[in-house]
């Protein structure tokens, strides 16, 4: 319980602080406030404790693990975005919609109550939405918040309608009843349920932009302005996936045919087209959103191949590829522009920002001893345990195309012709950050299993 | 403990020579090569006097759920190839001396870090933490080529990168695969031995397919040679070296210990094909070479050819075919890295490695002209020279297998000598015209280093049991493992 009250209470200072005239203090105050909430998160996770909110919320072992994630690059985040919230004038406003915006990440990582899905999406989207938008006077950013949360909106749409099938089939809406309920098949109409699971099943797949619900997400991600992008890219994709992970790795279970089947189409096409299409990309936030789309492809198919492994596989995945992306949005924050090009000569102009940018796409791209390598491995491993030997051959010929681009970005940084010669400066926080986040994604890929010995044990 | 040392020491470097000076540093990688040298030299004759030493096997638990561990060991094989690594990167590094490159500092940085991952390579005893190795090999010299090689440099070393990663990452999926079939899931090397075998003939077919991809390109063999004569060609002399005094070998040795014993039945199912394969990248490379008006690119094609032979020497799987291949491996990656250096020495006093615009050097340095020849005629495989120790029992395990496939193989003999003696006709002697009259003479730096060579090749012609007696005993163990498991499927 106290997670989600600092959470909330964080956001809730934000907000308060324009008024009591202490804009000064928020930045410390949040680093400070999450920071306590990594502190809470491991208390808990040592201790072993099973809280139960009011049937609401469960704070089990995963979402525990998860909510330290979101809090170790929530901190990363608010560093990396310092500068973008120096120029804005209403500066409270877009802290408290960060902040609020993560108590919808934790809802989703620990709901066991479908009202607390719902609400959990929506608190997550609504202030990601104000926040595309929040470049004003650029009419990309206009259309990015435009379209995302009309077709978000949309998405809401379904997700209440499937919970509400489901609450018809099986008369509740407690996760683990509908589960239990169902496998007992007394008094439930498995019609109803399926209609219901396949409709949450597609919003869910929108908000995480799996094929074929990722249209909205190129250009949204290029439109929003680019703290938010990483944003969008890191955390808010942590939030959907873990909401994704929580349902179906108790629906997976009960229902393993019908739903199998749908989510492993749908996770190797969204592997698939996302890298093919990210090969073809000249604008670096374009490409690494639709790489995005390929990770996010990786983390089901994880989800899909069940074995007890599983929550540590998705929660490896989501950590390496969250890090590897927040450290490469970081880098690109710090150039002139969008275009490839802005990256010729990198190693030049800043060697920190190039070994980091380096060191991000080569755990992207998945080569050891990078954490991306063990992501893609403990995936691909599970792949083929459950006798899938060709969906593993076809995620890997996919991740190779994976390769093309990312190297596209690395060839430019340490061979390209520089068009702007001039030295990037860096303040001093941003040196710790970049040298940070690249030391966390070595170590993982180093040592792959001291998280599992540390935290899920 | 010594084979973590040997591991390590280089990558130990890294940071004390990135505190010095430009001019300071080589001076420094070449204190930490010749360390690495001398620990390497010491690890082998230790080896040789007492193989049982505790020091040389370093085991502890990596990842507790995977049950991989870090286990490194020193045996009869690969102490070849880790003397072989120990022994060339000074050489490489000292050919840095008395030439200009920009940010000399990350150039040895990197072919120290290099060569970490290549000694890991070689003393990995566990799957994936040689397959590790096996990645971590590829992004130092990937950089190297990227950032200090020739004209059209990206498209080229972007085309090696990816070639090179597909393989693997087919050997990857070999390695989970026979993994999750172990008896109590360990990567060690003997659990995939005694797993390998328990497949059926059509499993063990597919895996030795994914791991042929990986090896067959790293060496490479025809058809998958693509990637390689333009590389070698574009890289950076002493990433040439690298690439191929040292890199292919991981290939070739990964043949003898990764390949064939995990799955002998595909072996025995491929063989013939794989044979065949070996030989015509003999032939090809061969003749290639034949052809070729630049002396980089030449070298880059015989060195093709003779990869294939000893590829060809490890798929017959006889005590002669092995251990020819053991002893050519060593000789070659010595040869052949002599041979770069000489075109090193070329084009940097010329500005050019075309052949037919060079001629009569002889006249100018006749130093350098015996040298030339002697290191020549050990990639000829003369007697007395390393490469006809190789070659004759290569040739002979070759014999033991097919009479009709030798004769193919065969031609490696002619054809080398006729190449080679073409360019050095062509490059040595004739008239000296405008060109060449300006080669003057060979530094001293450059004299010690290709008499360094040159008595290298004559030592280990002369002396050829120092190498083969160590590696004897385990290679008879390989062959008896895949010739029992064979055996016992024809019994069924």
């Amino acid at each position: 319980m106290k997670e989600l009250l600092l959470l909330s209470g964080l956001g809730i200072f934000a907000l308060l602080a324009e008024m009591i005239n202490a804009r000064k203090i928020i930045f410390p105050a949040v680093i400070a406030g999450l920071c306590l909430n990594i502190f809470f998160c491991l208390n808990d996770i040592m201790a072993g404790n099973n809280e139960n909110i009011f049937n609401m919320l469960l704070l089990d072992k995963i979402p525990l693990v998860f909510t330290l994630l979101l809090s170790v690059l929530a901190i990363f985040w608010f560093v990396m975005a310092k500068n973008y919230f120096k120029d804005e004038t209403n500066l409270s406003d877009h802290f408290a919609l960060v902040l609020f915006s993560m108590v919808g990440v934790f809802l989703l990582t620990s709901y066991t109550h479908m009202s607390m899905l719902f609400l959990g999406v929506e608190i997550l989207s609504i202030p990601v939405y104000v926040l595309a938008g929040s470049d004003k006077r650029n009419t990309y950013s206009n259309e990015a918040a435009f379209k995302y949360f009309l077709l978000g909106a949309f998405a809401s749409g379904f997700l209440l309608l499937g919970i509400t099938f489901v609450y018809g089939g099986t008369g509740s809406f407690n996760t683990l009843q509908i589960a239990s309920s169902s496998v007992l098949g007394a008094g439930v109409s498995k019609q109803l349920l399926t209609i219901g699971l396949l409709l949450i099943l597609f919003a869910m797949a929108f908000k995480v932009s799996a094929v074929p619900f990722h249209f909205w997400t190129p250009d949204v991600y290029t439109g929003a302005p680019t703290v938010v992008t990483a944003y969008m890219s890191t955390i808010v994709k942590l939030g959907a996936l873990a909401g994704f992970y929580r349902l179906f790795s108790i629906v997976l279970v009960f229902d393993a045919t019908t739903f199998t089947t749908t989510l492993i189409i749908i996770s190797v096409l969204t592997i698939v087209v996302g890298n093919v299409i990210a090969a073809s990309q000249s604008n670096t936030k374009r490409l690494l959103a639709f790489s995005s789309i390929g990770h996010a492809g990786f983390v089901l198919l994880a989800n899909t191949m069940l074995s007890p492994s599983t929550p540590y596989v998705v929660w490896y995945y989501l950590t390496a590829y969250t890090l590897s992306s927040m450290a490469a949005f970081w880098v690109l924050i710090k150039l002139d522009n969008h275009d490839i090009s802005a990256f010729n000569g990198l190693v030049k102009r800043n060697p920190l920002l190039a070994g980091t940018m380096t060191i991000a796409l080569l755990s992207m791209a998945g080569i050891p001893p990078m954490a991306g390598f063990f992501a893609k491995y403990f995936v691909l491993l599970n792949t083929i345990q459950n006798k899938s030997v060709l969906i593993a051959v076809i995620a890997i010929l996919a991740s190779l195309i994976g390769v093309y681009y990312y190297f596209k970005i690395i060839i430019a940084i340490f061979s390209g012709k520089e068009i702007n010669s001039a030295k990037i400066e860096l303040s001093w926080l941003d040196k710790i950050g970049l040298v940070l986040i690249s030391i966390l994604i070595i170590l993982l890929g180093v040592l792959p299993d001291a998280c599992y010995n540390l935290l899920f044990r | 403990m010594l084979v973590l040392l040997l591991l390590i020491l280089p990558v130990l470097f890294v940071p004390i020579l990135l505190l010095f000076s430009e001019k300071q540093s080589k001076n420094i990688a070449l204190v930490a090569a010749l360390t690495e040298m001398c620990v390497g030299f010491f690890a082998f004759y230790q080896y040789q006097i007492n193989p049982t030493c505790a020091c040389f096997n370093w085991n502890t638990i990596w990842i507790q759920n995977l049950n991989a561990n870090f286990h490194l060991q020193l045996n009869g094989i690969n102490s070849v190839l880790v003397l072989l690594t120990t022994l060339i990167v000074p050489f490489i590094i000292q050919s840095t001396f008395e030439r200009d490159i920009k940010n000399i500092k990350a150039y040895l940085s990197l072919m120290l870090m290099m060569q970490t991952a290549l000694v890991g390579v070689f003393l990995a005893q566990d799957a994936l933490l040689f397959y590790i190795f096996w990645e971590l090999a590829l992004i130092p010299i990937y950089l190297i080529c990227l950032v200090f090689g020739g004209e059209n440099r990206q498209k080229i070393t972007f085309k090696f990168f990816v070639y090179t990663l597909f393989g693997s990452l087919f050997m990857l999926l070999a390695i989970i695969y026979v993994w999750i079939h172990t008896e109590n899931r360990s990567f060690d090397i003997h659990s995939f031995y005694k797993a390998g075998a328990l497949l059926t003939a059509k499993e063990q077919l597919f895996v030795f397919i994914a791991f042929y991809l990986a090896f067959a390109i790293k060496i490479p063999i025809f058809p998958l040679h693509t990637w390689q004569p333009d590389t070698y060609v574009n890289a950076p002399t002493q990433g040439t070296m690298l690439l191929s005094g040292i890199m292919l070998k991981m290939g070739t040795y990964a043949l003898i210990i990764w390949l064939i014993p995990v799955v002998p039945l595909g072996w025995q199912q491929a063989s013939k094909y794989v044979i065949i394969l070996s030989v015509i990248s003999v032939v090809y490379g061969s003749l290639m070479a034949l052809t070729q008006h630049n002396f980089k690119r030449m070298l880059a094609y015989s060195s093709i050819g003779h990869v294939g032979l000893i590829a060809a020497g490890i798929f017959t799987m006889n005590l002669q075919g092995v251990q020819g291949a053991m002893y050519q491996m060593l000789s070659h990656g010595i040869n052949v890295v002599a041979l770069f250096f000489v075109c090193d020495i070329i084009t940097n006093r010329m500005k050019t490695d075309e052949m037919h615009k060079l001629g009569g050097i002889r006249n100018v340095s006749r130093v350098f002209s015996v040298l030339f020849l002697i290191i020549l005629l050990g990639s000829v495989a003369l007697p007395l020279t390393n490469g006809f120790v190789g070659e004759f029992l290569l040739l002979h395990g070759l014999f033991q297998y097919n009479t009709v496939v030798v004769v193919f193989a065969g031609l490696t003999v002619i054809l080398g000598a006729l190449y080679m003696l073409r360019a050095y006709q062509l490059i040595m002697h004739g008239d000296t015209n405008a060109l060449t009259e300006s080669f003057g003479v060979i530094t001293v730096n450059e004299k010690i280093l290709l008499a360094c060579f040159a008595g290298l090749i004559i030592f280990f012609g002369l002396f050829p049991n120092l190498i083969l007696d160590g590696s004897e005993n385990q290679i008879k163990q390989i062959i008896d493992h895949v010739h029992e498991v064979t055996a016992m499927v024809v019994k069924k």
